[in-house]
């Protein structure tokens, strides 16, 4: 007969100590300050009701917050999963340069957020940057725009720069799922007669459909919770054209309107906590099925 | 048995490490308050009394704007370590709102510096908290025995009580139109000194291939200026205090309405560098310093960074006002020396002897040799000026200067750059602008449950 041995409960409880202290207090707490008139102070508080939750779709700048963030998640998310697994397939052919190629590939991954969006505010320079500049050599100066500051292209600018970074990490995860996927089922496969769509359709998105659901939740989580390239781009500028909710926050929080900063934040965790469930159904039915 | 006993020695060691951990945590803080509380050269006489015991060093944090900390400044930290034995470790922030959000989040959530370089004038709902829990007063200090209480009052005091909290930090500066006068010699330019004669030289700039006024938006903080140049009218004043009783509404302040048509007549009419909102403060001052522009709304703080980056060039720049209105009705808008505040905390007492360090005329020469402004403390006798300094310095002598003196009860000016920002890439109109300013300031006298906003 094996024992099996278990660990007392209550050596859980440093852990849930300390994550009841930094993690569910503050959180609990910031439902209930959303419904406070609670200022910089932190101490003047009164009951608003639904106030800064109507406040924060009564002005356009931000209700712009909101569409933003919805566009940004999903632009980054369909590229991020696209080119992830078109990446990893390649990365994972049998190639003098793959570890090469696949070094390049998550490079971007590493670098810090503010040196990114430093090297392409001047990349992406309208009339100094690399990029208007080599469009204008190849003579396609009509394709050259004001890339960060024309308000109706900012966010999809923003949305790339997001991409070109975090495909690496999509590639890196697919790539580990398609190196699980044993080989004597796809040489069965080939002596089957399928060709390659086939088999990527029947043998290898079926068996690599939860790292799909992991990476989608994954990047559908970091787009609706981005900050810091937007800010470190264009601070939500020009204007307001740019902004996502949790610049929003940010701003309202420094404008020492916590109320409606908490508000916000309030509305983010909900957003996010039933697109994720949305989404987590969805794929995980596939998975299933 | 052997088993057992190993995962009982194991638990046990691993909460008596834990226990060590936090304890060491709690001791570390005791520790640090329990030094800095009995450290002799906290006391501001301690080191002038026995200059020969070897000083204490006691090392304090402060934080502002990066562009705030110069060659003047560097100097003067190094005067201090050596004369007071403080070390002042100086955390550079961004320009701006996203530096002013930035250090006002910090405050908001308690992790406050020891010294904070700020801008003048502060009051209990600007976002600190009440100036006089969070910050120490100046008023018994002995540096203010060599400052004009009297001149700065209403401007460089707080809101509420009428106390100085801040010790004056640089100098007074104030905003002119910055212009390249070989530029303007060669193309045969006169200074203008009516807004038609101002759009007539703009457009000889234009046809001389030169950028007639250079706007820096990238760094959205810059569109001020030609704003707040507008602004410098006794009327501001007046429409202010009215605004803060709600009696009367942003709209009515055609002053800032003036200078917000200013800035979208000048984009439309396409008299300014092409790129405007990717462009930088750094950017402006090399193209006004260069020749590449004719004209620059600014404040005369950058002359220190033009002098230091282009000193061969400093002296072709000149600087006048711009002419809003005419007939010599313009005046600048001044601005108040910057400020430094000691906060409340276990170092204020290190802290608030730096700053009587830093207020001595000893430190003041040291600081104005270096770095521009007009020293706001009495006897200083080492400046460098530039030239266009001298010329603004020249129109507050004449007393063509208003402006600082003009703060408003509520701090809504978070949002303005970015409004600035919209109304070039026209997603407002100047109207617009000034109706989100009055919905923002309303929204932050109901939030203090002003009974003038019920």
């Amino acid at each position: 007969m094996i024992k099996k041995m278990y660990y007392s409960y209550w050596l859980l409880l440093p852990g849930l100590l300390i994550f009841s202290i930094f993690f569910i207090y503050p959180n609990l707490t910031g439902f209930l300050y959303a419904f406070t008139n609670m200022d910089e102070s932190f101490k003047y508080t009164r009951f608003v009701g639904f106030d800064n939750f109507k406040s924060l779709f009564q002005e356009d700048d931000q209700v712009i917050a909101f569409k933003n963030t919805f566009i940004f998640a999903i632009i980054t998310t369909v590229f991020k999963i696209v080119l992830g697994l078109l990446l990893a397939l390649l990365a994972n052919a049998k190639l003098r340069t793959t570890l090469f190629f696949r070094s390049m590939l998550f490079f971007p991954v590493l670098l810090s957020t503010l040196a990114v969006s430093l090297v392409f505010s001047a990349l992406l320079h309208p009339s100094r940057g690399l990029l208007n500049v080599f469009l204008e050599t190849l003579h396609l100066g009509m394709l050259t725009q004001s890339w960060l500051t024309d308000p109706q292209i900012v966010i999809f600018s923003v949305s790339f720069v997001e991409i070109w970074k975090w495909t690496g990490l999509s590639m890196i995860l697919f790539l580990a799922a398609l190196q699980t996927i044993p080989q004597e089922l796809k040489e069965s496969a080939m002596v089957e007669g399928v060709n390659s769509w086939q088999m990527f359709r029947h043998i290898t998105l079926p068996l690599i459909m939860p790292v799909v659901n992991t990476n989608v939740i994954l990047s559908v989580i970091g787009g609706l919770k981005v900050f810091d390239i937007v800010y470190a781009l264009t601070g939500g500028g020009p204007g307001n054209s740019s902004q996502v909710i949790n610049t929003i926050v940010f701003k309202n929080f420094a404008a020492g309107r916590n109320g409606e900063a908490t508000a916000a934040n309030v509305m983010l965790f909900l957003i996010v906590l039933v697109i994720v469930l949305l989404v987590n159904k969805v794929l995980n039915r596939k998975v299933e099925g | 048995m052997r088993k057992k006993h190993f995962g009982k020695t194991f638990v046990a060691s691993i909460l008596a490490m834990f226990m060590v951990v936090v304890t060491a945590c709690g001791g570390g803080n005791n520790t640090s308050s329990t030094n800095n509380a009995s450290a002799p050269s906290a006391s501001p006489s301690a080191s002038e009394e026995s200059p020969s015991v070897p000083l204490e060093k006691i090392k304090i944090k402060g934080i502002g704007h990066a562009s705030w900390f110069k060659a003047g400044m560097d100097e003067v930290l190094i005067a201090a370590a050596e004369k007071t034995g403080i070390e002042l470790e100086i955390e550079k922030i961004p320009e701006g709102m996203d530096g002013v959000n930035l250090v006002k989040a910090r405050f908001a959530t308690g992790d406050k510096p020891d010294l904070l370089f700020y801008y003048a004038g502060l009051g209990d709902t600007q976002g600190f908290g009440k100036m006089s829990e969070t910050f120490v007063s100046q008023e018994d200090q002995p540096w203010i025995a060599n400052f004009d209480k009297e001149s700065w009052k209403g401007i460089m005091t707080a809101y509420e009580d009428g106390l100085y909290y801040g010790a004056p930090y640089g100098g007074t500066n104030t905003s002119v139109v910055l212009y390249n006068k070989k530029v303007f010699e060669s193309l045969g330019l006169q200074v203008p000194t009516t807004m038609d004669e101002f759009w007539s030289v703009s457009e000889a700039l234009k046809k001389g291939g030169k950028i007639p006024l250079y706007l820096s938006g990238k760094d959205a903080w810059t569109l001020q200026l030609p704003v707040q140049h507008a602004q410098a009218s006794p009327s501001t004043a007046e429409v202010l205090a009215k605004i803060d009783v709600n009696e009367a509404k942003f709209a009515d302040w055609t002053a800032r309405k003036t200078g917000l048509q200013f800035l979208k007549d000048v984009t439309s009419k396409g008299l300014t560098n092409k790129d405007v909102l990717s462009d930088t403060y750094d950017n402006a001052q090399k193209a006004l310093a260069t020749g590449e522009a004719g004209m620059y709304i600014m404040a005369t703080w950058v002359m220190t960074d033009i002098a230091s980056k282009f000193p061969d060039q400093t002296a072709d720049i000149g600087a006048f006002l711009m002419p809003y209105q005419g007939a010599e009705a313009d005046k600048s808008y001044i601005f108040a020396p910057n400020a430094v505040f000691v906060v409340k905390g276990e170092n204020e007492e290190a802290a608030q002897k730096f700053v009587n360090f830093f207020e001595s005329l000893e430190a003041q020469n040291i600081f104005f040799s270096k770095d521009g402004g007009i020293p706001a403390i009495k006897g200083v006798t080492e400046t460098s000026l530039t030239p266009a300094e001298l010329e603004a310095k020249a129109l507050l002598d004449a007393g063509k200067a208003s402006g600082d003196g003009f703060s408003m009860k509520y701090d809504i000016n978070a949002a303005f750059p970015a409004y600035l920002q919209d109304i070039i890439i026209g997603g407002k109109t100047p109207e617009q602008v000034l109706e989100a300013q009055q919905k923002d300031y309303e929204k932050a006298a109901k939030a203090k449950d002003d009974p003038n906003f019920k």
